[in-house]
């Protein structure tokens, strides 16, 4: 294994041929410390051997192309993006909080464009509005809240799709008790009633949309799946004197 | 065996985005690039968990030195390879003493050596022209180079690992890069 002449000089760097093998080792990171001082106080001022060093490592890459590659964690990809974005790592609450946001000004919009044109929806006679979302968080239905507490008017924005045979029900929800007021409709505005029994706490029932099989039956324990849930949100006064 | 390197032009383009600081970018580049990196990764730190934290701040640093790339100087991948090799021997160094430390480990580590280097040498033999280009070098210029450019060995350092005095590792390194890059030469 030994080979003749041994090395035991450090590099000559006035030598060409020596130089590009110091850039070599350079590369390699093999240089004494003393010989790395010569040779990068050489390099800041040689665009040859800066070309030489770079040359070196294409060619050494060699050695990194030849390893197959393997596969890193998902997960790895999870942590850089919340590092580079770590707006982005609270995405879904500000996505969803933006979402409520937009479908809030949204219904106040709408609501206000209603409130005007009577009797789709009296100024006087709606106070409180709960926005139904579709899975794509876009308004579908806005849901309004007669002063008298009698009844609901829906809104029909934009409907989400819904299965073949399934209709989205409305519940409401005060303490223990449901009440199945009505489908959502595809269309247009429609009129729901309250169950009197419910009427005086209508502000403060949990609104639930669940989508069930058409003429089913409405008992709260067989209720479907709920794709969207919340409580009525109350209208500013200023809205309603006008 | 030997692996397909990524499209230059295309990485080139997704650096000039990630300076921009298009997080998409970044996540075409990793997609195109990690298993590539983490690869040089594992085979310079030999340890899993250890190559994913150091993979995590090979991104970070692309990330946010791609205004420093520059495509008349290197091509995306050495640039990337270059990264990720210092990024590694960086954390060995850092990492030297804990390792030297935990007796257990070492003893692992220099079971495995012999058979991570036949492993790296079978993938060299598995490779077209750069198998012909190995049987250019002697096995001692091989795994010196081999141990300088993954494990960051000095002279010195080589010297004690394979018990030989400091002139001969030395020359089996300069005799080593001269075969290579005249082997190389007319293939690059």
């Amino acid at each position: 294994m030994s080979e003749p002449n041994h090395v035991t000089e450090p590099y000559d760097l006035t030598s060409p041929e020596q130089r590009h093998l110091a850039a070599g080792e350079y590369v390699l990171n093999t240089l004494s410390t003393r010989e790395k001082a010569s040779f990068e106080a050489l390099l800041a001022f040689s665009p040859d051997l800066q070309a030489d060093v770079q040359q070196w490592r294409e060619d050494l890459q060699i050695l990194d192309t030849s390893l197959d590659p393997v596969q890193p964690p998902a997960r790895l990809w999870k942590k850089i993006e919340q590092q580079i974005e770590p707006a982005r790592s609270g995405f879904s609450l500000k996505f969803w909080q933006l979402s409520a946001m937009v479908s809030f000004s949204f219904a106040l919009a709408l609501a206000t464009v209603l409130l005007f044109k009577p009797p789709m929806i009296n100024a006087d006679t709606a106070d409180h509005l709960y926005v139904v979302n579709s899975p794509e968080k876009n308004p579908a239905w806005l849901v309004n809240a007669s002063m008298d507490r009698s009844h609901l008017m829906v809104q029909t924005v934009k409907p989400a799709s819904i299965p073949d045979g399934k209709v989205c029900k409305l519940w409401l929800k005060v303490g223990d008790q449901y009440a199945m007021v009505g489908t959502l409709p595809h269309s247009g505005l429609i009129k729901l009633d309250v169950p009197q029994w419910m009427q005086t706490q209508l502000v403060n029932a949990q609104i639930i949309v669940s989508v069930d099989p058409m003429n089913s039956d409405n008992n709260p324990d067989e209720m479907g799946p709920v794709v969207d849930k919340g409580g009525f949100m109350p209208l500013q006064g200023s809205l309603r004197r006008f | 065996m030997k692996s397909e390197t990524p499209d230059p032009t295309h990485l080139q383009k997704l650096l000039t985005r990630c300076q921009q600081q298009e997080p998409k970018a970044l996540k075409v580049l990793y997609k195109a690039t990690s298993s590539h990196l983490f690869a040089v990764l594992l085979r310079i730190l030999r340890n899993e968990s250890h190559a994913e934290d150091c993979l995590q701040q090979v991104y970070l640093k692309i990330w946010n030195s791609a205004g420093q790339y520059n495509p008349e100087i290197a091509r995306p991948m050495t640039w990337m390879n270059t990264i990720a090799r210092n990024q590694a021997l960086d954390w060995l160094r850092r990492h030297k003493n804990d390792q030297f430390n935990d007796s257990d480990e070492v003893l692992v580590q220099q079971a495995d050596h012999a058979s991570q280097t036949d492993h790296l040498a079978q993938q060299w033999q598995d490779s077209g022209h750069v198998h012909r280009c190995l049987k250019e070098l002697k096995e001692a210029q091989r795994q010196c180079i081999e141990l300088a450019y993954f494990e960051g060995y000095s002279h010195q350092e080589l010297s004690e690992r394979l018990d030989q005095p400091l002139g001969t590792v030395k020359t089996w390194i300069r005799r080593g890069l001269e075969r290579l890059k005249t082997c190389l030469s007319p293939i690059m």
